[in-house]
């Protein structure tokens, strides 16, 4: 091993994965002598900070250059700062003053050495190492163990997790405090509530019409149709800018806690849309302001009015809850441009709706909301009627608590078998009685101070569902092993493919040791198959992506009029719903960086300029040349997430593109960088890239700027929320706004004229890209960063997935089957 | 009731016998009555800290005199009859946070670095709630309009916010669920399950002898901590919540939807003299919004978000709305002030003078990051010794700084962005503030986060 390392390091280059390896002791020392950054310091730094002088107290020639163990990572890191700001070593010391070039790769070695390290160190297991659940899988968890429905993510529930370059579920990254336990205790007492509710209640129905809705009853409005001779029936017409009840308190008659629980609701509806306006989309959530709500649900409604569909959703509801409407359009029936034309249409007895045909003749003197050939003006939504039935619940979701609390006639032992069972399930492993003695005391102490036994066993079941087992993913035992055992590799996997714990066949095959060969095998090719497997696709694409930075940064509605919360909510979807395309018809990863096609909704078509898609949520849909889309690197929400809501930012592109597609994060920036200033109104309009290139000229810049920068400027032909340019608008400034040049060379010299072109270099390092996805998909599986010690590993699951063409599902597959897998 | 009340105790004994020692001091000292007559002695001594993302418009909030005499700038007007409780201070910065953008925020309070690798630190807030704790019924409050807190813990953890007024109102002054009997009984159970998990842990960590055990301690350290206030809320159930007026609790127990920013802002500034006031906790941090989505104002007609009026581009409209939420901003912390030196304390003297408020920014130029010069006014507290009335420069104290880049007509001109961008004086740590702040507080210590000095006032 040793000897191949020179080998391996004399070809680093930029895009060589420094990210991973990591320097073990024995190497630190051995290679100490052909270390890159060693002839910099020498040259330039020891004279001033060794043996002979020692300024500012800092003898760089007796730091530790055990970066692993990171005795002296700050040191190392002010070094950094200090030659990447110009600071050192000073100019005054004119004959040695070390090159751009060479500044720019001492840096570059130096910071790879110390982020080796970092891995190391984030990647380092104790004996017995703790895994903290994500939000996302505390969810589920619960769900799959009790059948319970719980929202972690809801205000005043679980805090939120802390990210690692998007990933929610690093170990390291996952702390607690004693707010944790006290939100962890409630969330506990929420889910045993709602498990096994002090009184159950049975499904209602409530079925309320436009009449009930919008004409309290519709008496006198249907009196005046019959009048006009209209047969059509009453219509609930609701327009962008106003909020409608969609659900109260006292439609289900009386109404509490008890009957939380999940709802279906149906709805009847059609839309109009205006000629070259949106798709009419409907909101329901609580109130949040005058004009909007938080989408519970969200979708478009493309039924034309003619042929209105009925639209079916399953949602979880807090009772008693109040729920309204809400069209969203950028263009709303205004408040402050058109009172009057507001009031008249919502004012209750005035307006009567039923087709657009006849508003005119029901309405003669309201505002309105057609031109003469029955187009909408609006984006509006027509409502015929309304159910909500619930609360539901399946046999599946009542045979996952059947048997946790045993019969009130039950002895002691009779007791601990169940509570045993029960944790042996919730902890996703064996459990010894001797485990549970704490928590069976409680009880004991409950049910000798006079207390039921389903109350004081409640105590128990709480203890089980707060104990650390739960709440973390337990790997390893006071003496230190190297492998899993099969409940933690069942628990591993369960985690990796279906973002909770393993359900009873794996929990089987983990007891009888079948976890490995040709069963394990069958075993992950089930898992796959499952529909649980979802929820790999959702979270996995989430965190890799990093979509948790869409929107972030909320885009100017002065300069994005377009941009409204149902695009950013598509914006976020798309990559999702793409890789999930990708993953279940098994194709090759070449796909992220370029397709001809793209999952997309009627909104995302509408902002892509591409045709209306038949159904109203997202399906695969062609792309053509001319719509400059494709891959990954051209949706919407990549392209926002790197921006700053008032301007593209071609640094985090290229920040982000080396983290998330090559796998390689670039040095860190220095801090004090001088400030840009606004362009002048009076000079003329520079591009963004100009002004990047007069900040390349600061000497100190320039070399980390030239390797980052192109990879981000070849998207400069995409605006801030993705929309396609061919000229960048400048604010201020003198003449026309200027062309883009997205022409660049890759750091290696490759040159590209745009970002199609980009794209096919990004092709022709296609083994960097499969490693880089695998090693993402290894972060995300094992719960921590990777580190040099797992490279063969990582070779192995590497040669694995190029031999099946570097098929995602057979490389997701490559990964559950690994050596690495079995490993702590 | 009382049989059971009984049994739980004695359960509390062996529990007790069971863990060794270690946990019965903190207990001990949680089991003592506390009651708000037994301290009326003394003022207590209190801190509330205010964020305002994103920077300020620098050429308009600039003081350019120093010392006595100093002229407010435009946004600071507003303070000025307050001149002589507070202390605007300029040209301090946090290093760690240099070139971290928006990042600022999670350091403000605390002066730690941030990196891939670096953990957060304790907050100044929780380093004094750590004192007050044992005195008041809630150890501090942590306010946030929209993501996160300003407090972050021992173990660099965020502490979570709340948002609307209701909740923290409830979380404040309402009386627990079901009666206190009912309270009392919850609590114990709790606390018996901690108890019992901690058992099981302990019990691992005997096993595992002196090696590294990574996350299990602090889950143990962090159980254990719930567990003692767990005790200290049961001990506090046998004092009544304090009697808040109806007037009061008509003014501050409602929601405000987020387009009334300054009746929103004004009800949580309500609220903390509220809290001061009845010494319901003696520590607050109040978010007016993070750096990502702080409020619009449409108010007085700003219906951007303030992140994105702080990315002016130099548009000239955008810096007038800047300077304009600024100076509103700015507005309501006056009110705050104002509210704190009309109301009475304990012993009849007004909060204001018991109470240290620092209001400001992690960030002073937000088009370009500046992440230096930090925008910071410190307010009140003449009774914990600090003495106001002066423009503190710490710019004016480096040697190579050649005064402020005033044009022909007096105003600052953009050079000033430099030295909002790049410290002129790299020794003014803005944890030196922080330290001042916790000494004044009581907190026995000579650093806190990066400090290399305390600061004098």
């Amino acid at each position: 091993m040793e000897s191949l390392m020179p080998f391996r390091f004399s070809f680093r280059s930029f895009f060589a994965a420094t990210f991973l390896l990591t320097v073990g002791f024995s190497f630190v020392c051995a290679a100490r002598a052909v270390e890159p950054f060693e002839a910099f310091l020498k040259t330039h730094c020891i004279r001033c900070h060794g043996p002979e002088k020692e300024k500012g107290d800092l003898r760089i020639d007796q730091l530790s250059r055990d970066f692993k163990l990171g005795a002296d990572a700050h040191h190392w890191g002010e070094v950094i700062e200090q030659v990447n700001s110009g600071e050192m070593p000073p100019k005054k010391d004119k004959e040695k003053k070390p090159t751009q070039e060479e500044m720019a790769a001492f840096v570059t070695n130096l910071d790879a050495r110390l982020k080796e390290g970092r891995a190391a160190r984030m990647a380092a297991r104790p004996a017995v190492a703790h895994y903290r659940l994500s939000r996302k899988e505390y969810q589920n968890t619960v769900y799959d163990l009790l059948g319970v429905r719980y929202d972690p993510a809801k205000p005043g529930e679980l805090n939120e997790d802390n990210l690692w370059h998007g990933f929610e579920r690093i170990g390291s990254e996952l702390s607690l405090s004693p707010s944790h336990v006290d939100r962890y205790y409630r969330a506990a007492e929420q889910v045993l509530d709602r498990a096994f509710p002090a009184a159950t209640s049975e499904a209602r129905k409530v079925h309320m019409t436009a009449a009930d809705l919008r004409y309290n009853g519709g008496k006198d409005q249907q009196a005046a149709l019959d009048r006009f001779g209209i047969k059509r029936p009453l219509r609930y017409l609701m327009f962008p800018g106003t909020v409608q009840p969609a659900l109260s308190t006292n439609w289900f008659g009386k109404t509490g806690p008890e009957h939380s629980g999940l709802y279906k609701l149906r709805i009847q509806a059609s839309g109009t849309r205006p000629p070259d306006g949106q798709i009419a989309h409907l909101s329901i959530g609580t109130r949040t302001g005058e004009e909007t709500v938080d989408g519970m649900i969200e979708f478009d409604i493309t039924a034309p009015e003619d042929k209105p569909q009925v639209y079916e959703f399953q949602v979880f509801l807090e009772m008693p809850a109040t729920l309204h409407f809400c069209v969203v359009a950028t263009d709303v029936v205004d408040r402050r441009a058109g009172a009057a034309f507001r009031n008249a249409l919502a004012s209750r007895g005035g307006y009567i709706f039923t087709h657009s045909s006849e508003t005119l003749l029901l309405n003669p003197n309201a505002p309105q909301m057609f031109d003469d050939k029955g187009n909408g003006l609006f984006s509006t939504v027509l409502l015929d009627w309304i159910e909500w039935e619930g609360p539901l619940v399946s046999e599946t979701e009542k045979s996952r608590r059947k048997d946790v609390v045993p019969p009130d006639d039950a002895t002691t032992e009779v007791v601990a078998e169940h509570l045993q069972r029960f944790a042996e399930r919730a902890w996703r492993r064996p459990v010894k009685q001797e485990e549970l003695a704490e928590f069976l005391k409680s009880y004991r102490d409950e049910r000798e101070a006079g207390e039921k036994l389903v109350d004081a066993y409640r105590v128990a079941l709480q203890g089980v569902l707060t104990s650390r087992h739960f709440i973390y993913i337990v790997e390893g035992d006071p003496v230190a092993r190297e492998r899993l055992t099969d409940s933690e590799l069942a628990t591993r996997l369960s985690y990796l493919l279906w973002s909770s714990m393993p359900d009873s066949a794996l929990f089987a095959a983990a007891k009888s040791g079948k976890l490995n060969g040709d069963s394990l095998k069958k075993e992950v090719d089930r898992m796959l198959a499952d529909g649980k497997a979802s929820r790999f696709i959702d979270d996995f694409a989430r965190q890799w992506l990093q979509l948790n930075r869409v929107g972030m940064f909320p885009p100017d509605k002065k300069l994005y009029p377009v941009y409204d919360a149902w695009l950013e909510e598509s914006m976020r979807s798309e990559p999702v719903e793409f890789f999930r395309e990708m993953f279940s018809k098994n194709m090759p990863i070449d796909g992220f960086i370029e397709s001809d096609w793209t999952m997309a909704n009627a909104r995302l078509c509408d902002f892509y300029g591409m045709p209306e898609p038949k159904s109203g949520g997202f399906e695969r849909v062609s792309l053509k040349p001319g719509d400059h889309r494709g891959g990954l690197l051209t949706m919407g929400a990549v392209l926002g997430l790197t921006s700053d809501g008032t301007r593209h930012r071609p640094v985090h592109r290229g920040v982000w593109l080396s983290e998330v597609v090559l796998g390689k994060p670039p040095p860190p920036p220095p801090a004090n960088v001088p400030a840009i200033e606004p362009n002048p109104p009076t000079s003329p309009k520079a591009t963004l890239r100009d002004k990047l290139e007069a900040h390349r000229e600061d000497a100190n810049c320039a070399a980390c700027h030239a390797k980052i920068d192109p990879l981000g400027l070849a998207w400069d032909n995409y605006d801030a929320i993705g929309q396609w340019r061919t000229r960048e608008k400048v604010a201020a400034g003198v003449g026309e706004d200027p062309l883009i040049n997205p022409a660049g060379a890759m750091p290696d010299g490759r040159a590209f004229k745009d970002a199609n072109d980009f794209k096919q270099r990004l092709l022709e390092d296609r083994d960097k890209l499969g490693r880089a996805f695998i090693e993402h998909l290894c972060t995300y599986a094992l719960r921590r960063a990777i580190a040099f010690d797992d490279q063969d590993d990582l070779n192995a699951i590497q040669a694995e997935a190029k031999k099946n063409n570097y098929r995602i599902k057979d490389i997701v597959r490559a990964v559950a089957l690994s050596d690495l897998m079995k490993k702590r | 009731m009382n049989i059971q009340t009984q049994s739980w105790l004695l359960n509390r004994r062996h529990t007790l016998k069971a863990l060794g020692s270690f946990i019965s001091l903190p207990m001990l000292e949680c089991m003592v009555p506390l009651r708000a007559s037994e301290k009326a002695v003394e003022s207590p001594k209190r801190s509330a800290f205010i964020y305002l993302a994103n920077g300020v418009h620098s050429l308009n909030y600039q003081i350019t005199s120093s010392g006595k005499d100093y002229q407010f700038s435009r946004s600071l007007q507003p303070l000025e009859k307050h001149r002589d409780a507070i202390t605007p201070i300029s040209g301090l910065h946090h290093p760690g946070a240099l070139g971290h953008h928006h990042n600022c925020i999670s350091v403000w309070l605390t002066g730690a670095k941030i990196g891939p690798s670096d953990r957060n630190t304790i907050s100044v807030d929780q380093k004094m709630a750590e004192m007050t704790a044992p005195h008041t019924r809630y150890p501090s409050m942590e306010v946030a309009l929209t993501q996160g807190s300003l407090a972050w813990t021992a173990d660099g953890v965020q502490l979570p916010a709340l948002r609307r007024c209701s909740e923290i109102f409830a979380s404040l002054f309402e009386e627990p669920k079901g009666g206190k009997m009912a309270q009392r009984r919850a609590l114990r159970r709790k606390a018996s399950v901690l108890d019992a998990n901690l058992a099981e842990v302990r019990q691992l960590e005997k096993k595992m002898g002196a090696e590294d055990k990574g996350r299990m301690e602090q889950y143990l350290t962090s159980v254990r901590e719930a567990e003692i206030r767990t005790r200290r809320a049961d001990a506090w159930l046998d004092t009544p919540l304090p009697t808040i007026s109806e007037a009061d609790r008509k003014r501050t127990n409602r929601d405000i939807a987020k387009t009334m920013a300054g009746d929103y802002f004004r009800t949580v500034y309500d609220l903390m003299v509220l809290a001061f006031q009845t010494d319901v906790t003696r520590v607050a941090t109040f978010s007016l919004g993070g750096e990502g989505d702080a409020f619009s104002i449409p108010e007085i007609g700003i219906t951007e978000s303030r992140h994105q009026l702080s990315h002016h581009g130099g548009d000239a409209g955008y810096m007038e709305k800047l300077t304009n939420y600024d100076t509103f901003a700015i507005e309501q912390f006056s009110y705050f002030l104002t509210r704190l030196s009309e109301t009475k304390d304990l012993n009849g003297k007004a909060l204001l003078g018991s109470t240290m408020s620092l209001f400001g920014s992690g960030m002073c130029y937000g088009h370009s990051h500046g992440n230096a010069n930090l925008p910071l006014v410190l307010a009140g507290g003449s009774d914990l010794g600090l003495k106001h009335g002066s423009h503190l420069d710490f710019n004016k104290e480096a040697k190579d700084f050649g005064g402020y880049s005033l044009g022909a007509d007096g105003a600052l001109t953009t050079a000033h962005y430099q030295v909002c961008s790049r410290p002129v004086n790299t020794d003014a740590h803005m944890s030196n503030l922080l330290l001042l702040m916790a000494q004044r507080m009581g907190v026995e210590t000579d650093t806190f986060g990066d400090s290399n000095k305390v600061i004098a006032l």
